[in-house]
């Protein structure tokens, strides 16, 4: 390791262990574990009911918090996936098929432990990478131009609708409805309103916070109140959290490779958490000897994905802290926290906010501690948790996004606006819409319509200059790719039975 | 027939055009100048080509050919209108009556809902207004709305 980097990680740490901000580190661990281990709330409408509320506190504890929220998420997402069969968060949806079946074999225990551990091995791992690819990254983001950086950023929005779960098509639209949206306020370079109605709040345009409270904080609570869950917990004694010598024996190769596909599928831009639990998985039982104990509750299957899910939580910092694009739609609620705090991410972020940069990446290391060791005695807390009903904490999530709307700027329209985006994302679930391609276009617009501006006016008018420069011509010919081949119908052919067997082997 | 796709793919259709009105009249600009209406304009030209295919697909498909009610089919819809159209009235009235008294009652309808005992209602409003009034205004001085209580 190089000694500046070295020395950068210490002040890093100095930053991270000051009492106030540790405090907000646990926190967010906390938080996040019971975001993860509740279904109906993900990491992202967490993230964004808690935005207003750092607005008091200062900007390395805001995004020391809301990034503790982010990766403690996929820790608890595990327990609602062993124990009940309900995966608490997307990533945790693998673990559901072999972790609920040892915990009704009597190995609720080791298959919690094994989780926990694995998170935690390759959580750590993923932020060792985070600061080792992070310092070069940034350095080489600076000769980005508006080219390059309008290239990564349909590069990033070209992931999203690929990856997307459901109709690619739904997923393109979103996004070019994201984009729409984001052009609402302002325009940032003639001042000229766009789409405001004479509304002075449309002015700065629509907030994030409520976009994104309202997609996936409030429309999941609408979504919910309409069905009967009725969720049934394993009877048995959550006992021997410790993996015997043969647990981690079977699975410590399914850690190792877990840690390295979630790692280096978080980088990538379109919901690499959730994708990278899926491939570690499929991976595991293809390398697997006896591929046929898969979904019977093999503890491999339970370790790949959850340090590929851990891996790539960290390693989806390294596009947002070096680069400035989020690569899914938790970290642009994220990105919209920094804006927020008056800092924007990207190559200048490590110079010109170091204790911020330094502060987080560190105090990634002290929350995959915090998690780990307050996570396994703390699992029949969260059992119990598991046990509070609907009709209480649906209100309560109502209230915390109502609160939470109304603080940012103290007045009802940002209330108006999270309400109306929350009956969008209900209206989205029924007519089978994404929300996630929506609000990272809804992130991104305002960079790609700068950059987009900014590169044809460099290169008066000429589209041939995206494909003259080498990063951009790639970034771009890659996304071209990815779009083209979704459009071949052998290939869209293979992913929609790719995608259902993934679906089939979940459920 | 899709009418599910069919009906929301004329939905976006109508917005793209009207967005592709608002964005000519910005000022679209051209590739060497582009204007403030430049990335809305095409993008809500994709935006309506793609509402177009959806709506061909929606008509050329074979899947969800029941009507657009039968999304709401078997579940409890009326506890999502009521959710709804008491969320809408909460903003409206938020700042008339003020928070604690507009969010207590808020609370006792929402658990009301959840079929609770109307005593164990209205504690459980009482007990989270509480909190979150300590919380939220004490602890991390959010200014509420005093409303007719004038607290």
């Amino acid at each position: 390791m190089p000694l500046d980097t070295l020395s950068s990680l210490l002040y890093g740490f100095s930053i991270a262990l000051q009492p106030e901000n540790l405090l907000f580190c646990l926190i967010g661990s906390v938080l996040g574990t019971l975001v993860g281990v509740l279904p109906g709330i993900g990491p992202v409408g967490a993230i964004a009911i808690l935005l207003p509320i750092t607005f008091k506190i200062s900007t390395t504890g805001a995004i020391i918090m809301l990034a503790g929220l982010y990766y403690g998420a996929m820790y608890g997402g595990s327990t609602t996936s062993i124990l009940v069969n309900i995966p608490g968060e997307a990533a945790s949806v693998v673990t559901c098929m072999d972790g609920h079946q040892m915990a009704l074999q009597g190995r609720a225990g080791p298959a919690l432990g094994i989780s926990a551990f694995g998170s935690f091995i390759a959580g750590t791992i993923g932020v060792i990478g985070l600061m080792l690819f992070a310092v070069p990254l940034s350095k080489m983001a600076l000769k980005f131009g508006p080219h390059e950086y309008f290239s990564l950023i349909i590069l990033g929005l070209t992931f999203v609708t690929y990856l997307s779960h459901g109709s690619m098509l739904k997923a393109v639209m979103m996004c070019c409805f994201g984009l729409m949206l984001s052009n609402i306020g302002l325009d940032p370079i003639t001042s000229t309103p766009r789409i405001t109605f004479d509304i002075p709040e449309l002015f700065d345009g629509i907030g994030i916070a409520p976009v994104a409270m309202g997609l996936f904080g409030i429309g999941e609570v609408l979504v919910n109140l309409e069905r009967t869950i009725t969720t049934q917990l394993v009877k048995t004694k959550v006992k021997n959290l410790f993996p015997s010598k043969l647990d981690w024996i079977e699975s410590k190769w399914a850690l190792v490779r877990g840690t390295l596909v979630g790692f280096f599928l978080g980088i990538l831009p379109g919901g690499g958490h959730v994708v990278a639990s899926f491939l570690s998985y499929g991976l595991e039982k293809r390398l697997s000897k006896h591929p046929e104990k898969f979904g019977k509750g093999a503890i491999e299957g339970v370790a790949a994905p959850e340090s590929a899910n851990n891996s790539a939580a960290s390693s989806s910092f390294i596009p947002l802290l070096t680069l400035g694009i989020p690569p899914n739609v938790s970290l642009s609620v994220l990105f919209g926290a920094f804006l927020i705090h008056g800092i924007t991410p990207g190559p200048f972020l490590i110079k010109s906010h170091p204790d911020v940069f330094w502060g987080v990446l560190s105090s990634m290391y002290v929350g995959n501690v915090m998690l780990l060791v307050l996570n396994l005695p703390l699992i029949p807390m969260w059992v119990q948790v598991l046990k509070i009903p609907d009709r209480y904490l649906y209100p309560l999530i109502l209230l915390f996004c109502l609160i939470g709307a109304y603080s940012m700027n103290n007045n009802v329209f940002d209330v108006f606006a999270m309400i109306i985006f929350g009956v969008v994302g209900y209206l989205f679930r029924k007519f089978e819409y994404e929300g996630a391609p929506l609000v990272l276009a809804f992130v991104l617009g305002p960079l790609l319509d700068l950059n987009l501006r900014q590169a044809l006016l460099i290169s008066d008018g000429k589209f041939i200059d995206f494909f003259t420069r080498p990063i951009s011509a790639v970034t771009l010919g890659l996304a071209i790719f990815l779009l083209l081949s979704a459009t071949f119908p052998f290939v869209t052919k293979r992913l929609q039975q790719y995608r259902e067997s993934v679906d089939d082997d979940a459920l | 027939m899709n009418r599910h796709d069919l009906t929301s793919g004329l939905f976006w259709l109508g917005i793209s055009i009207f967005v592709s009105f608002q964005a000519v009249q910005l000022g679209v600009g051209v590739f060497s100048n582009p204007g403030p209406g430049f990335v809305l304009f095409w993008s809500s030209v994709i935006f309506g080509l793609l509402s177009i295919v959806l709506v061909i697909k929606a008509i050329l498909g074979k899947g969800g050919q029941g009507k657009l009610a039968d999304s709401w089919k078997g579940l409890k819809w009326s506890h999502v209108f009521v959710t709804i159209v008491a969320l809408f009235l909460y903003a409206s009235f938020l700042t008339r009556i003020g928070f604690l008294l507009l969010t207590f009652g808020f609370m006792v309808l929402l658990y009301a809902l959840g079929k609770t005992k109307p005593w164990i209602t209205v504690a459980a409003a009482f007990v989270t207004i509480m909190l979150a009034y300590i919380i939220f205004h004490f602890a991390l001085q959010i200014q509420f709305p005093r409303g007719i209580l004038g607290w």
